[in-house]
């Protein structure tokens, strides 16, 4: 019998997979050690191990769910029972989503052969160039590549993806970045720039004292991003698409 | 200092000197001032005092007229000195601040009067009560306090009838003083926190207090009124008992086809014929709940309101509908004149189309007149829908919520097939502001016709067809504390339902007496002229059909004590709780069937009862106490609900609470608690189908958290302590329910509550 080890699971969200009720699964560990990140516990604490079956059997018996997002940390770490967990959830008839940092190509490319997942939200938090390493405080260079490699299996394959970001201020949006950052993530449909909320606690606890970018900064920095749709949320508006800005001759 | 203290005073009046007969010492102006330099006033004032008499006395006054007068001036010019004015006599300080002889015969006279009890005890407690007040060797007393005296006195002689009769009502100074400077605390109980901190709330605060303690004092016989006040149940609307019921849901078309009465006989207001226009109809629904709240304790609600409208609707653009709908909202958000300077607790219940049961009913249209039937205007109803919810969604002015009215939507059979494009945007408003209620029609249990107010209380079919929904209300409803009774009957199935059975029966009582005095107030002291006002020959509040209810708090409490097992943590406290509240609902059919009146059970919304009866019970069971929050801050769980804190699931917690709601036919409402910052509309209205199709839930509302900045007025989702757009930390934070979280499973419990928190905000941004 396979074991999962997680930090919890959330009942019922409306927001984590689009327009759909969902359960979240909160993977324990992640190999990424960015300051901002809000879910420390999840970096540095234990987490809980427990069956797949058990999971699934809990997730079953919540009613008011169509959709189960797996998140983290990151889910990839433990490929084997992410498998085995993804093939059960949609043998129950779930639609399947995967939060990742891209760190695991060929898994996610396994998963989305097998049709065990529907949905796959990458992160692809600064440009992708030194300055990643920069933003995710690991000082290897590989993972820029495979994150490049995710982005090609989403784009050549025919699931629906969307890539994200946060937008922490003084780390990842200078102009330099944002345009080469614009430029790395043109490709995708859909791009959602994510406002940064230190209240809760931070990884590096001195990002705790950064002031959160007011959704109109959120505004400006999406002009670097010319993709298909590109969406804000932010706690003024919750989430909002921006509407494409052009010269104004038509 | 003094001295510009004396100038400004030189302009008063000195009291009235006619008063004053008597024949012992002469007028001596020395003698004034010696009385007052002995009293331990200065020279210079002594002097002044002793000026001030000389002007205004005649020479054949004797000195005992004048002692009165002096201590008056003294009083006014150096109190502290009045305290020591040496005299025989004793001088009562009257209401108009005047200071009369002390005279017994006057304490007799209303001793008999005020009391009904013989002159020859009310004598003997005179005689008392002057004895007492000699040995005080005051220099002056006040009315009041030999008020307090004389009931004393009557308790000593074992009249405790005559002195409750005999007691004074009103509020300690302290407490007044406290309103005045630091507004209107919570520990001040009051059920209504939407007070505002204003002369007309003080006023309503003080006039409350009289009248809740004229009622436990007279109207509630002493064995009824004392379980409320050791805790045993709570009487809600104390301060309203004698003069009004608690709620009512209207019926505009009385008023299209007739004209209004504000004031509902025309004599002291303005008379409005029927409304030709939409603007006017829409003006006179308003004008309906700002006169009744004149004469209403708890709730307003106007029942099928689009459906009412929608003969209005015919032929006008949406501009029109929704420059109606605008009118209606701002109205009710802004006449800020009811019950002490609230605006009024309004409520208003949406058809998605028209229902059944109103489709061939004559519509009422422009003028009063008959144009066709209701059915005839299922777009217009839409209509009025969809506009009034777009300017919900807009919020004010500067982008705030409209607070009021609460808005019920009614689903029924066919509304999610056929209304999607008005559940969409319904659905919009909840994702905005989490404030609409769902009222779901769909289970087998709800009946033909049946409405919510906002505070939960509902009315059905059943006792007097879909036409006995309206037109009435609540009249009144107590709240068991069903803990206390199983601390009581210590784990004894038996005698649990022994002991339940008393309450019931007391409470039942207390709503009869209530029934007693709404039909007095109505139809002999007419003290409620709108509501008692004629519509073809009949009464526009239909007191027969108000419902008298026995609500509930604290059942996983109670559980907990009696089965050793909160309500969600297994199935014994689950099916020990549906029995409490099953035999509670026999209890009140049976009653209807008894005497013809409406009785019913609510799941009672009261949180500020639910606090009041925890902080009892804690003092009276110590440690063994079981309650909710925290020693400082306990409170019962409301009525049926999972503990607030409770580690169980969504679907689990709808489990459990469903049962209760076909149970409840005076009202009952699920809380869905979102814990994200922007919920998506249509993972909502997903929710929302699921529970109306697939559970017995009847009524429900999403709780979303959100904030606002006090400087900028900027919107935000979630909790927040610093707005992002001007970075103040001062904001206003909104919840419908503090305090209670969405469960994370499986986390270290050290971290579970800070997961929660974390969750609550910023589900929408954590990062994998
Ligand atoms: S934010 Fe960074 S560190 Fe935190 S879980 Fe995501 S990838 Fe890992
Ligand atoms: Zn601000």
């Amino acid at each position: 019998m396979k074991n999962i080890k997680i930090g919890g699971i959330l009942d019922l969200s409306t927001v984590d997979y689009p327009k759909k009720t969902a359960a979240v699964v909160f993977m324990q560990g992640c190999n990424f050690r960015c300051p901002f990140c809000y879910n420390p516990d999840l970096i540095n604490g234990k987490g809980k191990e427990i069956s797949i079956k058990e999971i699934v059997e809990n997730i079953k018996k919540k009613d008011f769910i169509d959709a189960v997002v797996i998140t983290g940390g990151e889910p990839t770490l433990q490929p084997e029972s992410l498998i085995e967990l993804c093939r059960q959830l949609k043998e129950n008839k779930f639609l399947v989503k995967i939060d990742t940092n891209g760190s695991n190509p060929l898994l996610i490319k396994e998963l989305i052969d097998k049709k065990f997942v529907d949905y796959i939200a990458l992160d692809v938090k600064a440009p992708l160039n030194e300055k990643y390493l920069d933003v995710i405080k690991v000082k290897n260079k590989d993972f820029v590549n495979k994150i490049r490699d995710v982005i090609d299996i989403l784009k050549n394959s025919s699931i629906e993806y969307e890539l994200r970001t946060p937008i922490v201020p003084g780390l990842n949006d200078s102009p330099k970045d944002l345009e080469q950052h614009g430029n790395d993530v043109k490709d995708a449909k859909i791009f959602i720039l994510e406002q940064f909320t230190p209240e809760n606690g931070t990884l590096d606890k001195s990002f705790e004292k950064i002031k959160s970018p007011s959704y109109n900064d959120l505004k400006e920095i999406a002009k670097y991003f010319k993709n298909k749709k590109v969406v804000i949320k932010a706690r003024e508006v919750g989430e909002q698409e921006v509407s494409r800005i052009n010269c104004g001759c038509n | 200092m003094k001295k510009a203290m004396l100038m400004e005073n030189k302009e008063d009046k000195l009291p009235d000197l006619n008063f004053w007969i008597s024949q012992l010492e002469k007028y001596d102006r020395n003698k004034v001032v010696t009385d007052c330099l002995l009293a331990g006033t200065d020279e210079q004032t002594a002097n002044i005092i002793a000026n001030k008499i000389d002007q205004i006395i005649s020479p054949q006054m004797k000195m005992s007229d004048i002692r009165p007068i002096i201590l008056s001036t003294l009083h006014k010019f150096d109190p502290a000195a009045a305290i020591h004015f040496r005299t025989n006599e004793t001088y009562v300080r009257t209401s108009d601040e005047k200071f009369l002889c002390f005279d017994n015969t006057k304490i007799i006279r209303s001793i008999v009067k005020e009391t009904g009890i013989n002159e020859q005890i009310a004598m003997q407690i005179a005689e008392d009560v002057e004895k007492f007040i000699k040995r005080l060797n005051l220099t002056y007393i006040s009315s009041p306090m030999i008020r307090e005296i004389v009931c004393v006195k009557l308790l000593e002689h074992g009249l405790e009838e005559a002195r409750k009769r005999y007691s004074r009502l009103g509020i300690p100074l302290y407490d007044v003083e406290q309103m005045i400077n630091k507004g209107i605390s919570t520990d001040i109980k009051r059920e209504n926190a939407n007070l505002q901190h204003t002369p007309e709330t003080i006023n309503w605060i003080i006039s409350g207090e009289a009248l809740e303690q004229y009622s436990l004092l007279r109207l509630i016989p002493g064995h009824l009124a004392d379980p409320h006040l050791s805790g045993d149940y709570h009487i809600h609307i104390l301060s309203n008992i004698a003069t009004r019921p608690n709620c009512i849901q209207h019926f505009p078309p009385l008023f299209f086809k007739h004209g209004l009465k504000a004031d509902g006989t025309g004599r002291h207001t303005s008379v409005a014929g029927p409304p030709k226009h939409i603007g006017v109809a829409i003006q006179h629904c308003a004008k309906i709940m700002l006169a009744a709240q004149t004469q209403m304790a708890g709730g307003q609600s106007i029942e099928s309101f689009n459906v009412w409208l929608a003969p209005f609707l015919k032929n006008l653009d949406v501009k029109e509908v929704k420059q109606a709908a605008q009118e209606f909202i701002y109205e009710l958000n802004q006449s800020y004149v009811a019950r002490g300077g609230q605006v009024v607790f309004s409520n208003i219940n949406f058809e998605f189309g028209i229902p059944k049961w109103l489709r061939d009913v004559p519509a009422i249209g422009p003028g009063g007149e008959i144009k066709g039937v209701y059915g005839d205007y299922e777009e217009e109803a839409n209509s009025f829908l969809r506009e009034y919810v777009k300017v919900k969604i807009k919020g004010d002015h500067v982008g705030k919520q409209h607070m009021f009215p609460n808005d019920a939507f009614k689903v029924r059979e066919n509304t999610f097939q056929k209304y999607k494009e008005e559940l969409d945007l319904v659905h919009q408003f909840i994702a905005k502001y989490g404030t609409p209620y769902i009222a779901n029609g769909i289970p087998e249990w709800q009946t033909e016709n049946f409405n919510y107010m906002g505070c939960r209380t509902r009315l059905d079919s059943k006792f007097a067809g879909p036409w006995g929904t309206i037109r009435t209300g609540n009249d009144l409803y107590i709240t068991l504390n069903l803990p206390r009774i199983a601390y009581e009957s210590k784990g004894n199935d038996d005698r649990f339902f022994e002991i339940l059975q008393d309450r019931l029966e007391k409470m039942a009582e207390i709503l009869i007496i209530k029934h007693k005095i709404s039909d007095d107030i109505l139809h002999k002291q007419k003290l409620l002229p709108f509501l008692s006002q004629k519509f073809d020959g009949e009464e526009y509040y239909n007191l027969m059909n108000t419902t008298k209810t026995f609500g509930y708090a604290g059942l996983t409490e109670a559980t907990k004590i009696h089965c050793n097992y909160h309500l969600h943590e297994n199935e014994t406290a689950q099916k020990f709780g549906i029995k409490i509240i099953t035999k509670i609902r026999e209890y009140a059919d049976e009653m209807t069937k008894k005497t013809g009146l409406r009785f019913s059970v609510i799941a009672s919304p009261a949180e500020t009862c639910a606090a009041r009866l925890a902080k009892i019970d804690i003092i009276k069971y110590g440690d063994k106490a079981i309650y909710s929050g925290t020693k400082e801050n306990p409170y019962y769980t409301n009525s049926h609900m999972v503990k607030m804190d409770a580690q169980v699931n969504f679907s689990d917690k709808v489990k459990i609470e469903e049962k209760y709601h076909p149970l409840t036919n005076g009202g009952h409402i699920m809380h869905v608690w979102l814990g994200e910052n922007s919920p998506s509309p249509e993972a909502l209205l997903d929710i929302t189908k699921k529970i109306c199709t697939k559970t017995n839930i009847g009524f429900f509302a999403y709780t979303r958290d959100y904030s606002t900045c006090n400087d900028c007025n900027q919107f935000s989702y979630g909790l927040i302590n610093q707005c992002t757009n001007c970075g103040k930390d001062d904001l206003s934070r909104y919840s419908r329910i503090t305090g209670y979280y969405q469960k994370v499973e499986g986390w270290n419990p050290s971290k579970k509550q800070e997961l929660k928190d974390r969750y609550r905000f910023s589900s929408s941004t954590i990062q994998t």
